[in-house]
């Protein structure tokens, strides 16, 4: 049961969330330009809205991205280590992973500070009149959701190096001619 | 961090200052003799670092980053700041001031200094009232004269609700559209018009596609010099001397050069082959009953008794009579 | 201090493998925490402000509407309709591919999305009709760049924002160059077509068959028409074309009703994993840059090249040389907010136009694409072909070395650019 429950939240908790940001800020940029063009009745508050929903979509989608470690990187001269000390390149992963997993924390933490700070102000947004703290929380939200999923890879990677520490890594790409 | 800057007398440190104006622009002709002057009278112990152009950020968020001792000083404008002090709202509301003269007045006098002192509950000390300027209307396909013209036209406005309103309250279609995207909005029509002080209008070239202005002085847009307090509150009584009187020559240079740029501007929009109208006393008088109403509506969504009071500081007692 | 911490920690983490978005973020925080020019917190203020962008809104959104129309058919019949065209001549399969593409980037804003959409059909299909393998995944890699030249254009959008340049001039200055690559591109593989006897015999269509293929891909040629029509004649902002652009490919799929329910997962997927890519680079690339403003580098190199005591014309040719270098090592939105704050200053104060200076940059980051080794269409080419990078890079060059001759006549010549936006934009 607690099983399944991960399982559900491990394969969708970014998607959907995000696709309720995507649904949200896609809607009010079409109901925008019906509104000015169709009934000439520019709407108010549709872009603020949007752009909050976007803030929220940043993160969440970004948080997917690190899931299927879709975020562009440069793996030639690691990948070169790779192929001569295959447990060098192991060790650096786990490195990268480690160094990403504390960078996210921090920054976790001085976002939660942020949200904390806006909930004390008690800012509102000018024309829809949002409490500011649930628009900053969509940033908290995704640094926790990174961190996850970097802990996640982290573990792998903890285990694949007690697994098989001088195994040759499988390369990235399979070669036709 | 913050809270981190009770700083000792014989310290040297440096003000991060950001502001959204251009670099040529005379406001940030302004801050570059407030950053000299601090610098020369503190003996280079004060560096004054301007930061144009929203490099640090657009104006809420500089706001911000200045309550929570992020950044030193920034500069917004009142529309902007008005949702950190609900009483600077009322700034937003059309025709209160008939011309710059009277506005000086108003704000240099104590209920000025009250409405800044304000601010300090928001963690934001305000040095002094800077100025955008008052706010004039830019049209692409003709010259509008009268209230009436305004009837259907989409004109592009703040995110500033009281903004909003008065322009939905005579029959236009105000459309508030993110800056950036304001110049191709004009240039292809998805607006017809937009308002903002001569200077803005000209250095954001949207005098190009919008090139009939008329001189509506709709709203005078202060923009208030704001530095963070728990920074000013750790400075020796000596730097913040230097500081407080370094801001008023400040005011008074941006004050001046803004007397002379809107001469100048006009002259440049009308040699590129666009039009200035002036409104005649009648046509002007016209604007400002076409706000009676708006006035009616909404004098008690906001601060009211500021209102009043800054309505009798400017003498106008149209709008005085109409809330009553 | 801060400079060295800023540039060190960067390259270290980048070559270690760290993803560029969050080694943008761990230097910004590190130089921060090293020089405490401004307090820690600001960071987290600038990964939210930097994002809180209404025209930002279109880079998710010209992501989906690019997913869309690869799901739901719209890319087949755009190449069906190329081939009936240009399918017979010499160089038939590499001149569809490369108006696939072109068109195809008339819809769609994102580079990735016109590399998937069109490589993804076009390469099986060169390899088949016996067009050589690294030929064809080179000819994509380059050409598949074309998407973010030709408006829509996300790249173009995001130069856009961050130098507070007009977006539907960006657009307007990007239609030419951008065919007269494709134009270029089309040459040269019709001599190597030649040279290596490339390609059967696609028997030439008829008229007839022109035009039922047009008729069948109709909705979808429409298509530009109303995205870019919409923005040209004032109905809406570029922001909401993207939203339009959504709508628009949403009812083609419909139509097509080539898309099944069980798809719209998929695509959502899709969707989140391109935009999530892009959208956190440019938080930690904007916070990076408000960094390095911070610390008065874009000040320091803009004065630097200002005062050296050469003509522009060799200043720009470094700034052309810079733009390539850096291109091979840099994620292009990356590239784009890094790069343009320092140099736009140093071009407009010796009379470039900053739309003109915009198309450069953009076609300098479609070179950057194709060569290693940081280069997204040579991944999504190698992945397609099943050739190595290295092959893949290789196959590529003649290709880039042709658009790095024209990157410098594009500059040179501000007339291809900027002659539509001086003509429609008055
Ligand atoms: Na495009
Ligand atoms: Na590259």
């Amino acid at each position: 049961m607690l099983k399944s429950i991960y399982a559900h939240f491990d394969e969708h908790v970014e998607t959907y969330l995000a696709t309720v940001a995507l649904t949200v800020f896609a809607s009010l940029v079409i109901f925008q330009v019906v509104m000015r063009y169709v009934f000439n009745n520019p709407s108010v508050w549709s872009e603020e809205i949007a752009r909050y929903a976007l803030v929220w979509f940043v993160y969440l989608s970004g948080s997917y991205a690190v899931k299927y470690q879709r975020h562009v990187r440069f793996n030639v001269i690691v990948d070169l280590i790779g192929k001569k000390v295959p447990l060098a390149q192991r060790i650096i992963r786990l490195f990268v992973l480690v160094l990403w997993l504390a960078f996210l924390i921090f920054m976790l933490k001085l976002a939660v500070d942020m949200v904390d700070r806006q909930f004390t102000t008690g800012q509102r947004a000018p024309a829809s009149q949002i409490p500011m703290y649930l628009v900053y929380l969509g940033l908290p939200l995704g640094l926790l959701l990174m961190s996850f999923r970097v802990l996640q890879h982290t573990t792998r990677a903890i285990i694949d190096i007690v697994r098989q520490p001088f195994a040759p890594i499988p390369p990235s790409q399979t070669e036709v001619d | 961090g913050e809270g981190g800057h009770a700083v000792a007398q014989s310290d040297s440190y440096t003000i991060k200052f950001g502001n959204v104006i251009s670099v040529g622009d005379t406001q940030n002709q302004g801050y570059a003799l407030f950053a000299e002057l601090v610098e020369e009278r503190s003996d280079g112990r004060i560096k004054v670092q301007v930061y144009p152009d929203s490099q640090l950020g657009g104006e809420r968020e500089m706001i911000e980053a200045t309550q929570f001792g992020d950044i030193e000083m920034t500069a917004p404008s009142v529309g902007v700041l008005a949702n950190f002090d609900k009483s600077l709202e009322v700034f937003d509301f059309p025709f209160i001031f008939e011309d710059a003269e009277t506005a000086y007045k108003v704000l240099d006098s104590e209920l000025g200094d009250e409405m800044l002192a304000g601010l300090e509950n928001s963690g934001l000390i305000a040095l002094g009232w800077g100025e955008n300027g008052f706010r004039n209307l830019a049209m692409v396909k003709g010259t509008v004269r009268t209230p009436e013209d305004m009837r259907g036209i989409k004109l592009r406005t703040m995110q500033v609700p009281m903004h909003i309103a008065y322009w939905r309250s005579i029959g236009a279609a105000p459309t508030p559209m993110p800056f950036p995207e304001v110049f191709t909005s004009l240039q292809q029509g998805v607006v017809d018009g937009v308002e903002n002080p001569y200077e803005l209008l000209f250095s954001a070239r949207f005098t190009e596609p919008a090139h009939f202005l008329t001189e509506t002085r709709h709203i005078y847009d202060p923009e208030v010099i704001l530095i963070s307090k728990t920074f000013f509150e750790g400075l020796s009584a000596e730097d913040q001397k230097i500081i407080r009187d370094a801001a008023d020559e400040m005011v008074a240079k941006i004050r001046s050069l803004k007397s002379t740029i809107s001469d100048e501007i006009r002259a440049k929009i009308v040699a590129a082959g666009g039009t200035v109208t002036d409104l005649t006393d009648e046509e002007r008088q016209q604007w400002i009953d076409s706000a009676i109403p708006f006035y009616k509506e909404n004098a008690s969504k906001v601060d009211t008794g500021k209102l009043k009071a800054i309505l009798e500081a400017a003498g106008n007692t149209t709008y005085l009579e109409a809330i009553q | 201090m801060g400079i060295s911490v800023l540039f060190l920690s960067f390259l270290i983490l980048l070559i270690l493998g760290m993803p560029v978005a969050f080694a943008l973020g761990i230097s910004s925080l590190l130089s921060v925490l090293a020089t405490g020019v401004v307090p820690v917190n600001y960071l987290t203020q600038t990964m939210f402000g930097a994002v809180d962008s209404y025209s930002l809104l279109a880079v998710p959104l010209f992501v989906l509407s690019g997913v869309i129309m690869e799901y739901g058919g719209l890319s087949r019949r755009l190449i069906d309709a190329a081939k009936a065209f240009v399918g017979h001549m010499t160089g038939g399969l590499p001149a569809v591919t490369l108006l696939g593409t072109a068109v195809f980037a008339m819809l769609s804003g994102s580079g990735p999305a016109t590399v998937a959409a069109i490589g993804g059909i076009m390469i099986p299909a060169m390899i088949r009709e016996g067009y050589g393998r690294g030929f064809s995944a080179g000819l994509v890699a380059t050409g598949g760049g074309i998407g973010i030249v030709i408006p829509p254009s996300i790249p173009l959008i995001i130069y856009g924002i961050t130098t507070n340049t007009s977006i539907g001039d960006l657009f307007l200055a990007g239609f030419v160059p951008g065919f007269a690559i494709v134009l270029l591109l089309y040459l040269m593989s019709r001599h190597m077509s030649k040279k290596h006897g490339y390609g059967g015999d696609v028997p030439k269509a008829s008229w007839k068959e022109r035009r039922a293929a047009l008729w069948h891909a109709k909705w979808t040629l429409l298509m530009p028409v109303v995205v870019l029509g919409g923005i040209y004649g004032g109905i809406f902002t570029p922001t909401e074309a993207s939203g339009v652009a959504v709508a628009y490919s949403l009812v083609l799929a419909l139509i097509y009703s080539e898309t099944k329910i069980t798809q719209i997962p998929i695509m959502l997927k899709a969707t989140f994993l391109i935009s999530g890519m892009i959208l956190v680079i440019i938080a930690t690339a904007s916070t990076y840059a408000r960094v390095l403003t911070l610390e008065r580098i874009p000040t320091l190199i803009a004065d630097f090249l200002g005062a050296l005591p050469v003509p522009f014309w060799a200043i720009l040719a470094v700034i052309l040389i810079l733009l390539v270098f850096i291109g091979m090592f840099m994620e292009t939105i990356a590239g784009i907010i890094l790069l343009a704050p320092i140099l736009v200053p140093v071009v407009t104060a010796m009379g470039m136009d900053p739309v003109h200076f915009g198309v450069v940059m953009i076609m300098a980051s479609m070179i950057g694409f194709a060569t290693p080794p940081v280069g997204d269409n040579l991944n999504v080419a190698s992945a397609i072909s099943g050739l190595s990078i290295e092959k893949v890079s290789l196959a590529a060059l003649p290709f880039v070395a042709a658009l790095i001759v024209m990157l410098f006549v594009i500059a040179y010549v501000p007339q291809i650019s900027m002659f539509l936006p001086n003509w429609l934009g008055k």
